[in-house]
Order: C-alpha cells, then sequence, then structure tokens
C-alpha cells in the first residue's frame, strides 16, 4: 500500500470518527436527533444509571464529563492534531462502550442509550455493533498512522506524517 | 513517549476542565439549574418506590379528572398533547420546564394539587418532571400517574384534542 493511500484511509476514518463523536456529544438540532447529552446531563446520568455498572456518586460527575470528553477527541479527530493521542482515547472509548454493551446484553437489562442525542433510542445490541465498528475504525485509522519516528527535536512524527511532508 | 503521554492527559483532562467550567456556569446562571439535579433516592426516575409512594390508581386518576380536583399536568412533548390528551390536562413538557423553571412556577400555584402523567408507565417525562417539581421548586402536593395515556385511552375514556391555551 503506498504512502499516499495510507494518508487518505487514516484521514477518511479520522475524520468519521471526529463527526460521529462530536454528533454524540452535540446531538443534531433540529433534527430527529435533537440536541445531545452535553445540553442535558441530568438525563443522560439516568441513561447511565440503567446500564447499573457505575457507582452512584459517580453517575452525575460521568455524564458533564464524558460528552466533553467525546467532544474533545471528536475535534482533535477532525482538526488532525495529536492523531495518536486522539485515536487512542477514542479507542479506549469504544472499548468502555463495548464492554459496557456486552455486560448488559449477558445480563439481560433494558437500557436507554440517548448516546446520539435525546430523539435517539438505542438498544443493547445496536449499540455494541455501533461501538464494535468504531474500534475497529480506530485500530485501522492508528495502523495506517503507522510507527511513530523519532525527530531530531525530541517529538514524534508519524509516517502518515512524513508522507504528508514528501 | 513522556510527550505521548503528557499530551493524552491534556486530553483527558481538558474535557473535565470544560466540564467544571459548565456546571460553574450553569449553577450560576440559574436558568439551567434543573438540569444538574442529581436524582438521589427521592427520584421518581431512579427509585420506583418513590413513583408508588407519589403514585395515584387509575380509578383516583379517573375521579379526580372528572371532578377537577386536582391540576392535571401532561408532561409530554407539545405535538404528542396536541394529538390528544386527558381533558382538562395542562401541558408543561420536562424539556422545557428543564430550559426555563418560570414557566412553570408562573402558572401553577405552590400549593396547587396537582398529578402528572406522560405516555405510558415506562415514559420517564413524568418523573422527571416530579423530581424538578418536588426536589428543586419544593412542590409539596404533586403526584404520580404512572399508567400514562395509554391506560386511558385504553378505558375507551374522552380524549381533548388541540395545542395548550
Amino acid at each position: 500500500m503506498t504512502d499516499t493511500s495510507r494518508r487518505w484511509i487514516n484521514r477518511v476514518l479520522r475524520w468519521s470518527l471526529g463527526v460521529v463523536f462530536v454528533v454524540a456529544a452535540l446531538g443534531v438540532p433540529g433534527t430527529k436527533l435533537g440536541f445531545g447529552k452535553i445540553y442535558h446531563p441530568s438525563s443522560f446520568a439516568n441513561n447511565i444509571r440503567t446500564y447499573e455498572m457505575v457507582p452512584e456518586p459517580l453517575v452525575f460527575p460521568l455524564a458533564i464529563y464524558l460528552p466533553w470528553l467525546e467532544l474533545t477527541t471528536g475535534l482533535v479527530l477532525l482538526a488532525g492534531v495529536w492523531k495518536r493521542e486522539g485515536l487512542f482515547v477514542a479507542m479506549t472509548l469504544c472499548v468502555v462502550l463495548l464492554v459496557a454493551n456486552m455486560t448488559v446484553l449477558i445480563r439481560g437489562l433494558e437500557i436507554i442509550c440517548g448516546c446520539f442525542g435525546e430523539g435517539y433510542h438505542g438498544s443493547a445490541i445496536r449499540e455494541s455493533l455501533i461501538s464494535g465498528a468504531m474500534l475497529t475504525a480506530t485500530v485501522v485509522a492508528s495502523v495506517m498512522l503507522g510507527p511513530p519516528t523519532h525527530r531530531r527535536d525530541g517529538g514524534d512524527q508519524t509516517a502518515a506524517d512524513s508522507g504528508a511532508a514528501a | 513517549m513522556i510527550g505521548w503521554i503528557l499530551r493524552t492527559a491534556v486530553l483527558v483532562l481538558l474535557p473535565a476542565a470544560c466540564a467544571c467550567g459548565h456546571y460553574l456556569i450553569a449553577t450560576w446562571s440559574g436558568k439551567r439549574a434543573t438540569h444538574f439535579i442529581v436524582p438521589s433516592s427521592q427520584s421518581a426516575v431512579v427509585n420506583p418506590s418513590v413513583a408508588k409512594r407519589a403514585g395515584v390508581s387509575f380509578e383516583t386518576f379517573q375521579r379526580l379528572v372528572v371532578g377537577r380536583e386536582v391540576i392535571i399536568i401532561d408532561a409530554r412533548h407539545p405535538d404528542e398533547y396536541a394529538e390528544g390528551h386527558v381533558p382538562g390536562a395542562k401541558n408543561f413538557h420536562v424539556e422545557a420546564v428543564e430550559d426555563d423553571v418560570t414557566l412553570l412556577t408562573s402558572k401553577i400555584d405552590q400549593m396547587a394539587d396537582i398529578v402528572l402523567y406522560c405516555a405510558t408507565s415506562e415514559c420517564e417525562d413524568s418523573g422527571r418532571l416530579f423530581d424538578i417539581m418536588t426536589q428543586l421548586l419544593d412542590y409539596p402536593n404533586v403526584r404520580l400517574f404512572g399508567g400514562g395515556l395509554v391506560t386511558w385511552k385504553r378505558a375507551r375514556l374522552p380524549l381533548e384534542k388541540g395545542p395548550s391555551p
């Protein structure tokens, strides 16, 4: 595979993931999805509770923090800065969501996932598939980024970056 | 490697700072304070026993509606309300009240006897409105009809149509 195609696969995957994360945080006001969870932490806290995994004192802080983490990660992926770090955080989020949804399926719980806005009501199976697909995308994007190459100034540079420079 | 760790730490901690700022600004502005109610053991959404304690049976609800003894509040979306609601019910959509509690406080007396309902026994809108009214606004006489409009329809009782006056 050429450097150009690797770079483009990485870009497209990163941009797609970035859009998904930003939509997950902000929703799409004016459409069926409506406002995202960043606007309604209290409502999102109730969604987290349905997973029965997080201790009560942590539910609300998590409900405020998670949408901001998704938004920041999404913007970093879209902007193309700190690609490796952004993909790592995205991958971690996907793994957490996938594991949470898998345990929900195993336990037979009925969850309310307002993952993509107040108008969105996803089931555990659908969420598992989405998080699985996103995890795959983050892994592929990371592979396409290539191993870091060390610069003389001590910073890290990716194979895709050096391709872009060339 | 150290650079990678530092950048990842920034990426993880920056949203925490944003979340803190979000919380502080929203609390200071007051208007959106309802978004930050922490449902506790007193929450009808979280704790089924609270909903049960505050609940009214279908027979009682029917009697209260017919007798116009209480204020009936429909917590659903205005579009759903316009399609059909319990006769005499007022519409206060929970999302609208979360955005601006004065919509409700300016129209409903603090000491009024109130019963809330939404679409079905599964919907959360009336529970969330119950939490706001009892925990944030200190309305003392709020009850819930858990059966929702679907129970009313099943009994083939009359519905009123049209938007909220």
